[in-house]
């Protein structure tokens, strides 16, 4: 090796294929804190720290015997005083393998900086995710528990609006269905008609055959009800042995044959313990009625059957 | 959905011959590393050829965390090899990591190899109590950390060849950024399926005879680990190369194709 090689401000080893040390120069010695001609005989990995040997091993071998030469290849030597970082590029010549080494403290030191502070970062972006997956599962969780809310109120909302003896509606959507009906009829001149219904002598079943009978007779007195009405017809359970039919799209003179016809119907059909027979009031929807205008008129009708001997249809 | 393994796996097959020898690269390494070997055996020989997904020109659109985070998958991508060519029987040729591919491919489809020769082959880096792998926690981590630092430059290496377009330097360029980003990740992935490998339970399973090659001075396994594979396998046998270092099969390639010709199960016709 020539002087100034040997004495350049660079390692500068020559091995054999194999690896084995064939030179190495001043500088290298310097590094490790060996003389150099202890180097001689030993294999280049025996230079480098234990993850450097792995990483070498990997892929020095591959690489050189590909393209004859590594270029920047980052690497930590063993000296006597711990792990010096190194940058190495070698070449294949004459069948020989050259390398310089030059030492990179400062620059290493710089770049393990840049690494740590990278990987914070990765690791703040992960968390980030992380944390933002979480929200997403949160809210995805808040908003089906809304949905289920939701579902829970409006099944409440028909629980509370059915009467639990006759399974009809009842006083409470009364309300809100007549308003409905009334509004419609103001704004799109659509006609219905209000029936009012009350079981004659009801009081007199209750004390013959008990409170039981009477409640069944309710029962089975709404079933039929429920049988000759149409889909867009509602039946209410108005209180006590009074029920409400509205009959929507139909005007009173209709209405009074259709309220005949029921009650002709629940007279002829069989009852277990006593005939039971019906009253009825009827009046049709007018121009500026309210909820109380029209009960009222139908009642009043309901009233005079009542009054007239029973079991019969009053329009007012 | 049909997947097209030779694309996937770039499998190469050449060579004439009844025989079929499969030769499996290590990690951080491709199938050109069997370049020099191969040649000798393309005349009496089927030989196939393959890259694991992740590295050389295997299909990187095809790597999953989930599927490679351990060598199971490795081993997947081996036997989906052979099935694609419809090879059983055949004599398997595994370089370091590959040792312990073939063992975990063997195990699964035992008909796959008639015979295992592994080149410089441990079932464990690590140490443990009684056993000597080589490599403590901090060494791997820190040849991690080694693979970042270098990967830049690294990369720059592999770019000309997958791309296979020397003349159109643009198209390597584009292809080493993307390479970048993607490839670090699979090469730390590897590195850690590889590392953290531990299969010595394994090993008394195999059925298949295994022929273990062990390089005199292997910086990677050291001679204690390789002689466990030896001893644990049921039918082994064991030959320490002249040859030094972790890549014979680059560095020295005569000894390692005398070596294979010698106990190579079925002599060529």
């Amino acid at each position: 090796m020539d002087t100034q090689l040997y004495y350049a401000p660079c390692g500068f080893i020559i091995t054999e294929p194999d690896g084995r040390i064939i030179e190495a120069n001043e500088m290298i010695s310097k590094i490790i804190g060996e003389k150099s001609s202890e180097l001689k005989q030993r294999h280049i990995t025996s230079l480098l720290t234990v993850p450097s040997k792995l990483y070498f091993q990997t892929y020095f071998s591959p690489v050189i015997s590909l393209y004859k030469k590594v270029e920047e290849m980052y690497l930590t030597l063993e000296t006597s005083e711990g792990p010096v970082p190194v940058l190495m590029n070698a070449q294949e010549r004459d069948e020989q393998f050259e390398y310089v080494f030059v030492k990179m403290k400062t620059r290493d030191d710089f770049e393990n900086g840049l690494i740590t502070a990278k990987r914070q970062v990765e690791k703040i972006l992960e968390d980030t995710d992380y944390a933002n997956g979480e929200l997403q599962k949160l809210l995805a969780e808040l908003e089906s528990k809304r949905e289920e809310i939701t579902e829970a109120n409006s099944r409440l909302e028909n629980l509370a609006m059915i009467d639990p003896l006759t399974s009809v509606r009842n006083r409470r959507y009364y309300e809100e269905v007549l308003t409905h009906f009334l509004k419609k009829s103001e704004e799109e001149n659509f006609d219905f008609s209000y029936l009012i219904l009350d079981i004659d002598h009801f009081k007199k079943v209750n004390d013959e055959f008990g409170h039981p009978v009477g409640d069944q007779v309710l029962q089975d007195l709404a079933w039929k009800l429920e049988g000759e009405i149409r889909s867009d017809d509602v039946l209410i359970r108005f209180g006590g042995e009074e029920f409400v039919i509205l009959l929507s799209g139909i005007q009173d003179k209709l209405a009074v044959k259709i309220a005949d016809r029921i009650r002709e119907n629940i007279e002829i059909s069989e009852w277990p313990h006593s005939p039971i027979t019906i009253s009825i009031g009827v009046s049709g929807a007018q121009k500026m009625d309210t909820k109380d205008s029209i009960f009222k008129r139908a009642d009043e009708a309901l009233y005079y059957s009542k009054k007239n001997g029973r079991n019969q249809v009053t329009l007012r | 959905m049909t997947m097209d393994i030779r694309k996937r796996n770039h499998v190469h097959v050449t060579g004439n011959g009844e025989q079929t020898i499969v030769f499996a690269h290590g990690f951080g390494s491709s199938q050109q590393a069997w370049k020099q070997v191969v040649k000798a055996f393309e005349e009496e020989y089927k030989v196939v050829l393959f890259d694991y997904v992740g590295s050389g020109s295997a299909d990187k659109h095809a790597y999953s965390s989930a599927r490679y985070q351990s060598l199971e998958g490795y081993a997947e991508d081996l036997i989906e090899v052979c099935d694609d060519l419809k090879l059983t029987n055949v004599i398997f040729i595994g370089h370091s990591v590959s040792g312990m591919i073939g063992t975990i491919a063997a195990g699964k489809k035992p008909e796959l190899f008639r015979q295992m020769i592994m080149i410089a082959a441990s079932p464990r880096y690590l140490n443990d109590e009684g056993y000597h792998g080589g490599f403590d926690e901090e060494s791997i981590s820190g040849m991690l950390d080694m693979m970042e630092k270098n990967f830049n430059e690294w990369a720059k290496y592999l770019a000309p060849v997958t791309s296979k377009n020397e003349d159109r330097p643009e198209l390597a360029q584009n292809f080493e950024q993307q390479l970048l980003s993607n490839d670090q990740m699979i090469a730390r992935e590897f590195a850690q399926a590889t590392f953290l490998v531990d299969m010595r339970a394994e090993l008394k399973r195999v059925e298949t005879p295994v022929v273990i090659m062990q390089p005199s001075d292997d910086t990677i396994v050291p001679h204690e680990a390789a002689l466990y594979l030896a001893n644990e396998f049921p039918d082994s046998e064991f030959v320490v190369l002249q040859a030094t270092g972790h890549n014979p099969h680059i560095s020295h390639p005569e000894e390692v194709i005398k070596y294979i010709r010698k106990y190579i199960a079925v002599e060529a016709l």
